[in-house]
């Protein structure tokens, strides 16, 4: 009949004509339609039959994992991202520390600390330049110092201030005691030129 | 056929509006995400970042063997921020030890009276700091707590834990040897603005480039770790080498600093040249500035006197006219002539001696030796004014040093056509012309050195941050006059020390030195001349092989004999400078010349 060009309608006729002649043969009766039982599915189509649910489950667990990994990530670059601030830190302190050590030690190698301590020690200063000829082992030069006084350092050096300077007998005093009572001395002792006539005698 | 069109009606209705709507997403989200992304990001970015300046570090200034004469220290500012001090009434918690999580309140005025224990402040004092910022401005973020704080004070904060007290950090410049070079180092004012010396002359070398980086921030101010940008390295300074021995320089300063004491000098200058090269291994002045406390010197002596104070040398540059005289070949050291104590050569033009004498035969030795203006004139005026004026400038009188200081003086010297006639005998024992005491000290360099004088210098080389040195140009070598004349004047020289009074005074056993001294009238500013000196002495050791010159001046001395601290000043340092660079005792004797008489 003319269900044979649509598809989805169920075609009763062809149905009906289960014998074989079923196109050939327009004169059985339409109202014997045999239904007979359809025949089961082969066990590999059950798979199509499998329940969405799982699927949708499947699906869900997976999107979760992907954004549980992703903030596990994320975590873990923070967790990461702190300590290497911190180790910055740590290391931008050890520098100033350095620095500030290093810079006690080019103020305490300065000739002033060094003068300053040797002096309050006692130490004498000999300059007298010699050398020995090594052909016949003769010293030039004098050796014995010209003099048995303590010269001070009179060259300032303001990064000093406050450091003590140790003294012969090992104890820590200020630097500036040798200092202000030389400049003591040394203003008292020096002569001061006349200015104006020199007194004379009224003479007849 | 009229069963299915409603149903793929509706259908295709439904599709064409889900196209429609996906399409205009995708394309809001192109535009988001494509076109506007960088502008966006950078909008975004903006409100979160905060740019930061990398400050460079200022160079460091050495010394010719390495040791830092000046460098940059870190220095801190502690600031809080006032409206965060108030904020919950004033209240914030503090972890209360190291390992647990339990936390422990504190009170703003409580953390004031820490604070004021470890700054030295009162709690009232920070209290008042707070309040005032918060009354000019209520949502006041920032003020000042205190400025350049050291390290130790610093971490003593920090370990407060207050936060809403934060530290900055700025460069500070640090002289770790004090005054020793303080003269030619220079200092920094205000805002460590250079303001003498090296540090302005080449503050192109010792000034780096900034560098910028961001970091983000979020709403209550903490740094978001990981989000520092650096846009921009910063490049730090150069070092700058200076020619000068730190401890030669010391040893100087403390000769100096002692002459000028003991005789109650006005100032007193010592500089030491390396012969061969020109380079100034120590210039030393009394008094000079100690760059780390500018404001304990004396005003007058914060400046590098010795390149830019010029005074009348005196009898130091009979030294030229005698070698002038050699050189073009009108005397000899033997020369003879009778010298009286006065002279007169031309009208209104007359000097005399420092001594009283008879009509005495001298030779040209002799006119050194005993220092004699009328015997130097008489030998001198055989050579004309516009040769001896060519022999000083062939010296280096009357011209600028370049030894890499801002600024250096020339001295006085006029050409000869403008020499009045007294003038022009009196150049010849050095009045009339005025030159600094490097200047002096260079034209003795010339002959020590065969003739050749080499420009001085101060500053040897500038070391960039990437390695790059550069050599700086102190002038082209000049010969004065030949090396035979050279050789003639050291011997004379030598004869000055050997014969004169002053052999006592700056002989040194084993080494042969030459030199001549000086005593020098200055102005007094009013057309005359002052009544008392200059004393000088420039010496050369030792004579047979030259290596460094050695020049000295004691000016207006008031309580005792200028000439002999000023021999005394060289004798010490000649002393010290055969330590500093082991220098190897003479060979050869002095050959007596004859002085006439």
């Amino acid at each position: 009949m003319s269900g044979n060009t649509v598809p989805i309608e169920l075609d009763l006729d062809l149905l009906r004509s289960a014998t074989p002649d079923v196109s050939s043969d327009p004169q059985l009766e339409p109202s014997r339609r045999h239904l007979r039982p359809a025949e089961t599915l082969a066990p590999r189509a059950r798979l199509y039959r499998l329940s969405p649910l799982w699927g949708a489950l499947t699906a869900v667990g997976i999107v979760l994992g992907i954004f549980a990994t992703q903030l596990g990530l994320s975590i873990a670059v923070s967790q990461g991202a702190y300590e290497a601030r911190a180790l910055e830190l740590e290391q931008r302190d050890l520098q100033r520390v350095e620095r500030v050590l290093s810079q006690n030690v080019n103020k305490l190698a300065s000739p002033q600390n060094l003068a300053d301590n040797a002096a309050a020690l006692g130490m004498v200063q000999n300059s007298n330049p010699a050398t020995i000829r090594l052909s016949d082992n003769v010293v030039l030069g004098d050796l014995t110092q010209r003099t048995t006084q303590v010269q001070a350092n009179v060259v300032p050096n303001a990064t000093l201030e406050n450091l003590p300077v140790v003294d012969a007998d090992g104890l820590l005093v200020s630097r500036n005691f040798g200092q202000a009572a030389a400049a003591v001395e040394a203003l008292s002792g020096a002569p001061v030129v006349w200015e104006g006539n020199l007194p004379s005698p009224d003479t007849r | 056929m009229a069963k299915f069109r409603p149903r793929v009606g509706r259908r295709f209705l439904a599709m064409l509006l889900v196209i429609v709507g996906a399409s205009v997403f995708t394309v809001r989200l192109i535009e988001l995400q494509v076109v506007s992304a960088a502008a966006l990001t950078e909008e975004a970015a903006s409100k979160r970042a905060v740019p930061v300046v990398i400050p460079s570090l200022r160079g460091d200034i050495v010394d010719r063997n390495g040791e830092i004469l000046a460098t940059t220290d870190e220095r801190y500012d502690a600031q809080l921020s006032p409206k965060n001090a108030r904020l919950n009434g004033g209240k914030f918690y503090r972890i209360a030890d190291e390992e647990g999580f339990a936390t422990v309140s504190v009170t703003a005025e409580e953390a004031f009276a820490e604070i004021g224990e470890v700054t030295g402040q009162t709690a009232d004092e920070i209290g008042a700091i707070v309040d005032g910022a918060l009354a000019a401005d209520p949502k006041s973020d920032f003020a000042y707590l205190k400025r350049s704080i050291d390290l130790t004070t610093l971490n003593q904060l920090k370990a407060l834990q207050i936060p809403w007290l934060t530290f900055e950090s700025h460069h500070a410049r640090v002289y770790p040897n004090g005054a020793v070079g303080g003269n030619i180092i220079g200092f920094s004012g205000f805002e460590d603005v250079p303001q003498a010396g090296v540090e302005v002359s080449y503050d192109a070398c010792l000034t780096g480039v900034n560098g910028e980086e961001s970091y983000e921030r979020g709403a209550d101010g903490v740094a978001l770790p990981g989000s520092v940008v650096v846009r921009q390295e910063a490049i730090n300074g150069g070092t700058v080498q200076l020619t000068i021995d730190r401890d030669l320089q010391w040893e100087t300063q403390q000769i100096i600093n002692d002459q000028v004491q003991k005789v109650a000098a006005e100032w007193g200058m010592l500089t030491v040249i390396d012969v061969q090269t020109g380079e100034i291994v120590a210039v030393a002045e009394d008094g000079s500035v100690d760059p780390n406390d500018v404001d304990a010197s004396d005003p007058t002596k914060r400046e590098a006197r010795s390149f830019v104070s010029p005074y009348e040398p005196g009898s130091t540059f009979k030294m030229i006219t005698a070698a002038a005289l050699v050189d073009q070949g009108v005397a000899v050291p033997d020369s003879l002539l009778q010298v009286p104590d006065s002279w007169e050569p031309e009208p209104n033009v007359r000097f005399r001696d420092s001594s009283t004498h008879g009509v005495m035969p001298m030779t040209l030795t002799g006119a050194l030796v005993y220092s004699s203006n009328v015997g130097i004139s008489m030998f001198g005026s055989r050579l004309t004014e516009q040769t001896r004026y060519e022999y000083l400038r062939a010296f280096g009188i009357g011209e600028s040093t370049q030894a890499g200081l801002p600024l250096e003086d020339s001295g006085l010297l006029y050409s000869p056509e403008n020499w009045d006639r007294q003038t022009s005998y009196n150049t010849m024992f050095g009045q009339g012309v005025s030159a600094t005491i490097v200047q002096t000290a260079s034209a003795y360099q010339a002959i020590a050195n065969d003739g050749v004088r080499v420009p001085p210098s101060v500053v040897a080389t500038c070391t960039e941050a990437d390695g790059t040195v550069t050599d700086m140009v102190h002038g082209d070598p000049v010969a004065a006059v030949s090396p035979e004349t050279a050789a003639t004047t050291l011997h004379m020289l030598e004869a000055v020390v050997q014969e004169s009074w002053i052999t006592p005074l700056v002989s040194i056993p084993g080494y042969r030195i030459g030199g001549k001294t000086g005593t020098a009238e200055q102005t007094d500013g009013q057309g005359g001349y002052r009544s008392d000196f200059v004393h000088s002495f420039v010496g050369v050791f030792p004579v047979e092989d030259p290596q460094f010159v050695i020049a000295a001046s004691i000016a207006f001395p008031k309580a005792g004999e200028g000439s002999v601290a000023a021999l005394t000043s060289f004798h010490d340092a000649a002393e010290a400078t055969i330590r500093t660079f082991q220098i190897p005792p003479s060979t050869g004797s002095y050959v007596p010349l004859d002085t006439g008489s």
